[in-house]
């Protein structure tokens, strides 16, 4: 079999400015707005999910900035060059396990959801492998087709869930938003946690910059790309909000999916409007879990270099298959997902300090 | 080469067998669609839990035929009735009695027999499997029923052929009258619950085969039960209190002429003061537009003080709606069916957190409050005509 090459290896930053957000809507999108309405009163979460927002936008704008200012440069050479040789094999192969854990999480997740919504009698083992299958394959091919299939599936899934807010809006309540800010601080605070936690995935500017062409439009670009999960959440969390009230909210297992079921297209045209949303969804699911994997095998293919990287993926694949097996219930899984989503935030960050600092120190002047 | 080609289509054989099928495939004929649901006791009890009794009415599409007809003798339903002591082994012992599985995900209708609704912490156990399953939709709607629910799931409706579509159109019919509320979905009853506050369900009944959906059952937010219920009348005053019309008719009487009010719609401006809990001020003003339906006697109504005498007297009708209602709210149910509880939580939160436990329950702050109603009254128009009969000659 022949495979279809590119002209080049390459992507305009376009292709960076969407791959952002098709990384950061995951699972999270399903579940974030019980967590954040456990813990503020009526609609209030909407301002941990701006400030959260503005947060990682200001972290992605640092990520960016730090690998444009290395054109053409993996991220272990930079960071080499920055931190030694043996300090940045340790950070890429720190990153390769975080993202192979993030790609865990989203196939045991997506599996546990299908089986409750859709698959009744499917064994999760079963939808997790077929699922993962087709994830492989996905990795296995071009990267830069990878990045370029974001582009297609995004904007589906944008006004997919754009629909969804629309045709929900006739069961809207405002009184739901009532009363305004009266949450206390710590109710805040532990609402920003949840929040910055469903925007980790500015990670992948560490790997996928250099294979930009223009990499001075980076930062500006992956800016405007982090504002599209931020504005997304704020309408959905609103809306569910609207519809079901606080209480209702916090009490529901995945929001969002009861927001899409409870659709009703006017005229009784369409009903289940739940199937278009679960296909849809699948894909975001898809893309995240693909750019994880990928992003995985980059980071290993960089301090392995001789190794093939079909090598690297058939060994990994088993690995992460049999981890994200071994949850054993929803509980299990969730505080797995807690301790991944800290874990990610907590390293990404410490690593963007880490090199901007010793970078300064050491006077490492960024090459361009 | 040869031996390399059979062993390439050989894969390709076992993948598009392997490869393509659906672990999970029921075929459409098998899925038997229940569309309404009815809860009622079971007569015998067996052991010390309630024994339930759960009517489920599927579908049988041969049955439903054209719109013209056609000669189709079929029953385009079938009832069938299990019975148990929780709904999901209910549901099981159900698959032994019909060939089809029964399969939720169009259900449009809960009914559940007063009896039931009227026992003390189970009311919220029997909804849970509803708003737990992932196959039940929050939209379907609860209704309480007089008698056996069941019975209403076996009426012989015109022209509809569904009893459960019957039902579920007639729900929806409430923009026409003030003595129904509107639908109430399982979604709310989830809100209600949640938040312990009462509420309340729509009605129905059936007398002599006929549906009767009027008037309203409350329910109890802490103790989880049904303890009264308002008739259509005490209905249209908590409708207009609430400003929930959408329509409706007011009868009432100037200068023994007997005259119809239709509404066009009402809006409730309600104030809370709460600055002494224990004796709070509500003031419930209710806005009022629609037209003069019908009129006997034969004076002119171009006549302005006599249209605003007639203003006036709708006014005083609604406020005495009202007031019937608010009553009965008080002094005999002592619980807050008009949603002020919402209000003071949206307007004064602080205050509210304070007199949560005592609004309803403990000290009971509704039931001292004064609550004071007005109505105003806008005629809009009279009709096509004046006056429908000439004035007798005096």
């Amino acid at each position: 079999m022949k495979r279809f090459k590119h002209a080049d290896e390459l992507i305009s930053e376009r292709e960076i400015m969407i791959a952002i957000p098709s990384f950061v809507i995951g699972v999270g999108v399903l579940t974030f707005s019980k967590d954040m309405a456990a813990v503020t009163i009526a609609a209030d979460g909407w301002i941990p999910i701006l400030i959260g927002g503005i947060i990682a936008i200001m972290i992605t704008w640092i990520v960016a900035k730090l690998a444009s200012s290395f054109p053409n440069q993996t991220f272990l050479s930079y960071a080499s060059c920055i931190v030694t040789k043996p300090v940045a094999l340790v950070l890429t192969f720190l990153f390769a396990v975080i993202a192979s854990q993030l790609a865990v999480l989203q196939i045991r997740e997506i599996a546990d959801i299908s089986k409750q919504y859709i698959f009744d009698r499917t064994p999760v083992e079963v939808i997790a492998l077929t699922f993962l299958l087709v994830v492989v394959y996905a990795v296995a091919g071009s990267r830069v087709g990878l990045l370029r299939l974001n582009m297609m599936f995004f904007p589906i899934i944008l006004v997919i869930s754009l629909l969804v807010i629309v045709f929900s809006l006739n069961r809207f309540e405002w009184n739901h938003l009532f009363p305004m800010l009266e949450t206390d601080f710590t109710g805040y605070m532990k609402g920003l946690r949840s929040a910055i936690f469903s925007y980790v995935g500015f990670g992948i500017l560490w790997f996928y910059t250099v294979l930009v062409k223009k990499p001075k439009k980076v930062p500006k670009k992956a800016v405007i790309g982090m504002c599209i999960p931020v504005g997304l959440y704020l309408f959905i969390y609103v809306s569910i909000i609207g519809v079901f009230g606080n209480a209702v909210t916090s009490n529901l297992l995945f929001p969002t999916i009861e927001l899409a079921k409870g659709v009703e297209i006017p005229g009784e045209i369409f009903e289940r409007f739940e199937s278009v949303f679960f296909t849809i969804w699948i894909m975001a699911i898809f893309n995240t879990t693909a750019m994880a994997l990928d992003i995985c095998v980059f980071a290993l293919n960089s301090i392995f270099k001789n190794v093939q990287k079909y090598k690297i993926l058939f060994v990994l694949s088993p690995l992460v298959y049999a981890n994200a097996m071994y949850p054993q219930d929803l509980i299990e899984v969730y505080t797995y997902g807690t301790i991944v989503g800290y874990i990610t935030f907590g390293y990404t960050v410490f690593v963007a300090l880490l090199l901007l600092v010793v970078g300064k120190l050491r006077g490492v002047k960024p090459i361009g | 080469m040869v031996k390399q080609k059979l062993i390439q289509i050989t894969t390709y054989f076992l993948m598009v067998i392997l490869l393509t099928g659906c672990w999970d495939q029921i075929s459409i004929e098998e899925h038997g669609f229940v569309v309404g649901s009815a809860i009622d006791k079971a007569n015998d009890y067996s052991d010390e839990n309630m024994n339930l009794s759960l009517t489920n009415q599927i579908v049988s599409p041969a049955g439903l035929g054209t719109p013209a007809g056609g000669g189709n003798n079929k029953s385009p339903f079938v009832n069938v009735t299990a019975t148990g002591t929780s709904i999901f082994t209910i549901n099981r012992n159900m698959v032994q009695e019909i060939s089809r599985a029964p399969f939720y995900e169009h259900v449009r209708l809960l009914i559940v027999s007063e009896e039931v609704a009227r026992e003390p912490e189970i009311f919220a156990s029997i909804l849970d499997i509803f708003i737990r399953d992932q196959e039940m939709r929050r939209g379907i709607k609860i209704m309480i029923a007089k008698n056996k629910a069941k019975e209403l799931l076996e009426i012989k409706p015109e022209p509809e052929q569904l009893p459960v579509r019957y039902l579920d159109m007639i729900s929806d019919n409430n923009y026409k009258s003030i003595d129904m509320i509107d639908p109430v979905t399982l979604g709310n009853v989830h809100d209600f619950l949640l938040n312990n506050k009462s509420y309340v369900l729509p009605k129905i009944s059936l007398s002599e085969n006929e549906v009767d959906y009027k008037g309203a059952a409350v329910f109890h937010g802490l103790n989880d039960n049904m303890v009264a219920e308002l008739t259509a009348q005490e209905t249209k005053g908590m409708n207009l209190v609430k400003g929930d019309v959408n329509g409706g008719v007011i009868k009432f009487k100037v200068e023994d002429h007997v005259m119809t009010f239709e509404l066009e719609g009402a809006k409730s401006k309600i104030k809370i003061d709460p600055k002494d809990p224990k004796n709070m001020d509500i003031s419930v003003n209710v806005e009022v537009e629609g037209r003069l339906a019908e009129m006997y006697g034969s004076k002119t109504l171009l006549d302005p003080s006599y249209l605003s005498k007639i203003e006036e007297k709708v006014a005083k009708k609604i406020e005495k709606l009202a007031n019937q209602t608010i009553d009965k709210a008080q002094k005999e149910m002592k619980l807050d069916i008009f949603d002020f509880d919402k209000i003071l939580k949206q307007k004064h939160y602080s205050i509210w957190k304070r007199i949560k436990k005592d609004w309803e329950d403990g000290e009971n702050y509704f039931a001292n409050s004064r609550i004071d109603v007005s109505a105003d009254v806008q005629i809009r128009e009279t009709g096509a005509t004046n006056r429908a009969k000439g004035k007798r000659h005096e």
